[in-house]
Formats: structure tokens, C-alpha cells, sequence
């Protein structure tokens, strides 16, 4: 066996070694700072590759268990590099140009204070991804050619806040979180004793399980608040028509088991809690009318669950901590915002509801003159 | 929005730390005698962010997280709690490797196995 696995890491420093021939001299220019972290990530994996096949502690049969898991760990790795960042620099197009300007634009804009914008690929193949391991956002080959749902955008942008480490920028961004986490565990631990004690703990295993799926929710709805403080109204909006076109049951709750998104109705909740603190109170009016509507033909309705697993508490403190997250780090919050962006994509869905005939006219001529703005 | 964004986070966070326990432990199983202090020190450092995660980092509420899910479906006769505490002084008091000590070390490990196994698919079959 110890055998087949240095077989299997030679190979593997083999195709490691290969994918740094696949890089374009010299890449495109929106992509030069990704494909010099990329070569960086390679050199880093075969360098772990060469310690995982020669040094003596991967020797005795005892580490044999640990050494497969860490060479699967950097096979999975160096599958993500191929096959989504390097993919993206060697297949990169005209597209790709015009949506990484439009993101650099967004940026400067909301006063992103991450210093490098994320590099942008019309490769996506579901919806809009972000991998900030790259720094790499992935969109739909035609999303630069549309506006209504470019405001997500702003909510991809929000990830990586999370993990970006030693940056005092951001440090209040994820202190509040920290914090708001903390409300959370309080949260689920006095209902658990509770129902300990009055309910034979019939729902402890469902308390448990909100508890851990709340630290992922928790990022999805800091990304919305995000999303919804940057680029204002247009978010509330996109929020819906994403619901609408590709949502699920938007009143899901899970039970026992790992979920990674909050459900639709919490996650607007959440959203015009927001609206509501930046005092735009007619827009906010607006969209929780249209999500109403919305309600009436998704033929699904809230259970009892619902505000167990999503108390109204939690959802307006987590607004109130994820606001103030988003002016803690110093963006331009979308009440003080008058950037070209920001001010074409609130237009888009105000012309969108009054006439949606003249709309897809409208949007093109927008978007011709949106390619046209020089970031820097 | 994607599942993709929030998943290669898990996945990094949870492998950060597993490399902190697989350094441990691929020394220790070589030669327990013979372990770095650095690896022993980033695994003592982990440990106690560990039985403290609401004064930790937001990464580290999430390892910790879990970590003590994991732990909760695993331990017939322990609570994660008092697993991790008696762990962490374990190595606070200097009491050596021992084969028990690695045993609940490598359970540790496989809780973030797991959940990198998890992300990972997660974010394949969302792409």
C-alpha cells in the first residue's frame, strides 16, 4: 500500500507540474493577479506533495492513514485549481473584460475595502460563484449583457470579509459577527434548557441542528446585508425575482439535518429589517408588498417551525449587528451612494416595474453605455 | 446565489485546522518522543481556542462548531465538553503521548475530515 500511494503522489506532482504549462504568456491583463496566485498555490502543493512522498515521518505504516488523507486533501485542491481558475485564464473572452471593469467600477464605488477586486470569469456554469481561495468570482457567460440581477454581485462580494486574516480594515466586520454569533449560541442554549425542561427535550435534536446551521446562515445573511446596504432597493428586488425564478420552498425549515442558506422568507425578512435602518421606508414598503404577492403564487405556507428555527428576534438583531458590520468597515452605504452603477441598477428595476415592454430596450442601451466606464 | 462561496470557506477553514492535527499526529506516530515544539505548540494553541470559542475568532466558532456536532454523535459517555477539557489538560499539564491521547486526537481529525469532505462535494456538485 505504501507503495501505491508515492505511485499515486508522483503522478500527481506529475499533472501538477503540467497545469503550470497551461498558462497563457503572458495572461490577459485582468488576469494577471490570478494566474500568479495560482502558480504560487501549485508550487506550494508540490512542495507539499514532495514532503508527503519523501519525508521520513510518512514512512512508518502507522502515517499511512494520514498520508492518503492529506494527499486526497491536495488532489481535491489542485481539481478546484484546474478546473475552475486556471479553466477560467486559459479560456478567458471578450466578456470577461467588460465584467471584470464593471466589478473594479462596484468596488471603487462602495469603497470595498479588500485593496485587490476580485478577478471576474463569464465561466459560470451555475449562477454566480465566488472562490475567494482565488479570489475569483464566476458569473453566466451573458450576465454583463443584463442588469436585474446584477446586484448579487454585491452579496458574492461580501464573502470574502469573512476570511480575509490580519486586516485591521475589516476587523469590525467580523467582530460583529463574532458577536452576533454568540447572541445565536445564547439564543439556542436557553431554548434547549428550556425545552429540557418542560418538553423532555422532544426538540433538542432540532434546536441543536438550527444552532450549527445558524453559523452558515449567519454568513449568508451578513453577504445579504451586505448586498442590501451597497446597492440599496435593486437588492431587495433581485432577492425576489431570484426567488421567483429559482428558488425552492422559500419557507423551508430543516430538521436535523446540515443546511447551508437560510430560507427566502428569512433572508428578505432580514433584508428589509435593513431597509427599514437605512430609512427607506417606502422602498422597503414596496418590495415587502411584492414579496406578499410573490407569496400568493408560490402555493407554499410558513409551519409552526418557522419561528423556532428563525425567531424575529434573531432576525432583526442580526440585521441591526450586520448593519452595523457594513458601516463599521467603512463602505458607501446606499443612502449616501451616487455612483453610475449603483444609481443604473436602482433605475433598472424602477423602469422594470413600470414597463416592462420598453424595459429590455432601455437596459440594452444602459448596459452599452455601462461598457463603456473606465474603473480606473 | 451559489452554495459555492460559502462551502471553499468551510473547506479552507476546516483544513487549516486539520493540518494543525495531522502535523501532530503523523509525528507523534513516528516518534512520540520526538514532536516539534511548533507542532505541539499550534496544537495546544488550537486545543484552547477550542474550549473557548465565543472569545475566539469567527473561524474558530465555526471550527469549533463542528467539531462539537461531530463529538456529539460520536461520544456514547462523554459531553464534547468535559471530552475537550480533559484533552486540552492533557497537554496543559505535560502529561506525554499516550495512545488514548492520539485516539482522541485522530477523532478530532476526522470531524474535519469529514466536513472538508462535505464542502467539497458540496461545492463540485454546485458548480
Amino acid at each position: 500500500m505504501q507503495h501505491y500511494l508515492e505511485a499515486i503522489i508522483a503522478e500527481t506532482i506529475e499533472r501538477a507540474k503540467r497545469l503550470k504549462t497551461r498558462f497563457p504568456t503572458p495572461p490577459p491583463l485582468h488576469f494577471q493577479v490570478l494566474a500568479h496566485g495560482c502558480l504560487k498555490l501549485i508550487n506550494d502543493k508540490i512542495s507539499l506533495l514532495n514532503d508527503l512522498y519523501s519525508a521520513p515521518v510518512y514512512q512508518v505504516p502507522l502515517n499511512q492513514s494520514a498520508r492518503l488523507r492529506d494527499l486526497k486533501n491536495i488532489i481535491w485542491e489542485i481539481d478546484i485549481i484546474e478546473n475552475v481558475a486556471v479553466s477560467a485564464i486559459s479560456r478567458h473572452n471578450d466578456d470577461d473584460i467588460k465584467i471584470n471593469k464593471f466589478v473594479q467600477q462596484i468596488c471603487k464605488e462602495i469603497n470595498y475595502p479588500i485593496p485587490v477586486p476580485p478577478t471576474v470569469s463569464a465561466l459560470s456554469t451555475n449562477y454566480y460563484q465566488i472562490y475567494p481561495q482565488f479570489n475569483l468570482l464566476c458569473v453566466p457567460l451573458l450576465e454583463c449583457d443584463f442588469l436585474l440581477h446584477l446586484p448579487d454581485l454585491y452579496h458574492e462580494l461580501a464573502h470574502p470579509l469573512f476570511w480575509t486574516e490580519n486586516d485591521d480594515r475589516i476587523n469590525l466586520f467580523q467582530e460583529h459577527a463574532k458577536a452576533f454569533y454568540n447572541v445565536v449560541s445564547g439564543h439556542f442554549d436557553r431554548v434547549i434548557l428550556e425545552d429540557q425542561r418542560i418538553n423532555n427535550s422532544g426538540s433538542v435534536p432540532n434546536y441543536e441542528a438550527w444552532k450549527k446551521n445558524w453559523i452558515n446562515w449567519l454568513i449568508e445573511f451578513f453577504c445579504d446585508i451586505f448586498g442590501v446596504c451597497t446597492a440599496g432597493a435593486a437588492y431587495g428586488w433581485a432577492h425576489i425575482h431570484l426567488a421567483m425564478k429559482r428558488g425552492s420552498n422559500p419557507f423551508e425549515v430543516p430538521l436535523h439535518s446540515k443546511s447551508t442558506h437560510p430560507n427566502d422568507e428569512a433572508r428578505m425578512q432580514v433584508i428589509l429589517y435593513v431597509l427599514e435602518y437605512m430609512q427607506l421606508q417606502s422602498q422597503k414598503d414596496s418590495i415587502e408588498k411584492k414579496w406578499q404577492e410573490v407569496q400568493g403564487v408560490l402555493t407554499r405556507q410558513k409551519n409552526t417551525l418557522h419561528s423556532f428555527a428563525y425567531p424575529t428576534e434573531l432576525l432583526r438583531e442580526c440585521a441591526l449587528f450586520g448593519f452595523k458590520a457594513v458601516v463599521g468597515i467603512h463602505c458607501n452605504i446606499a443612502t449616501n451612494q451616487n455612483g453610475f452603477i449603483f444609481k443604473a441598477l436602482n433605475e433598472a428595476w424602477t423602469h422594470y416595474w413600470n414597463d416592462y415592454n420598453s424595459f429590455f430596450k432601455w437596459e440594452q442601451k444602459k448596459v452599452e453605455e455601462m461598457h463603456l466606464i473606465n474603473p480606473n | 446565489m451559489s452554495d459555492v462561496g460559502l462551502n471553499s470557506n468551510i473547506y479552507d477553514v476546516s483544513s487549516k485546522y486539520l493540518g494543525i492535527l495531522n502535523r501532530f499526529l503523523v509525528e507523534a506516530n513516528y516518534d512520540s518522543t520526538a514532536v516539534s515544539p511548533e507542532s505541539a505548540e499550534e496544537l495546544q494553541t488550537f486545543l484552547h481556542q477550542l474550549s473557548d470559542p465565543s472569545s475566539m475568532s469567527f473561524q474558530i466558532q465555526m471550527v469549533a462548531q463542528i467539531i462539537q456536532s461531530y463529538l456529539k454523535k460520536h461520544l456514547r459517555s462523554q459531553t464534547s465538553e468535559v471530552f475537550l477539557h480533559d484533552l486540552t489538560s492533557h497537554f496543559d499539564r505535560k502529561m506525554g503521548i499516550n495512545p488514548e491521547v492520539l485516539q482522541k486526537l485522530t477523532l478530532l481529525a476526522e470531524a474535519l475530515n469529514e466536513e472538508c469532505t462535505n464542502a467539497y462535494s458540496r461545492m463540485r456538485f454546485n458548480g
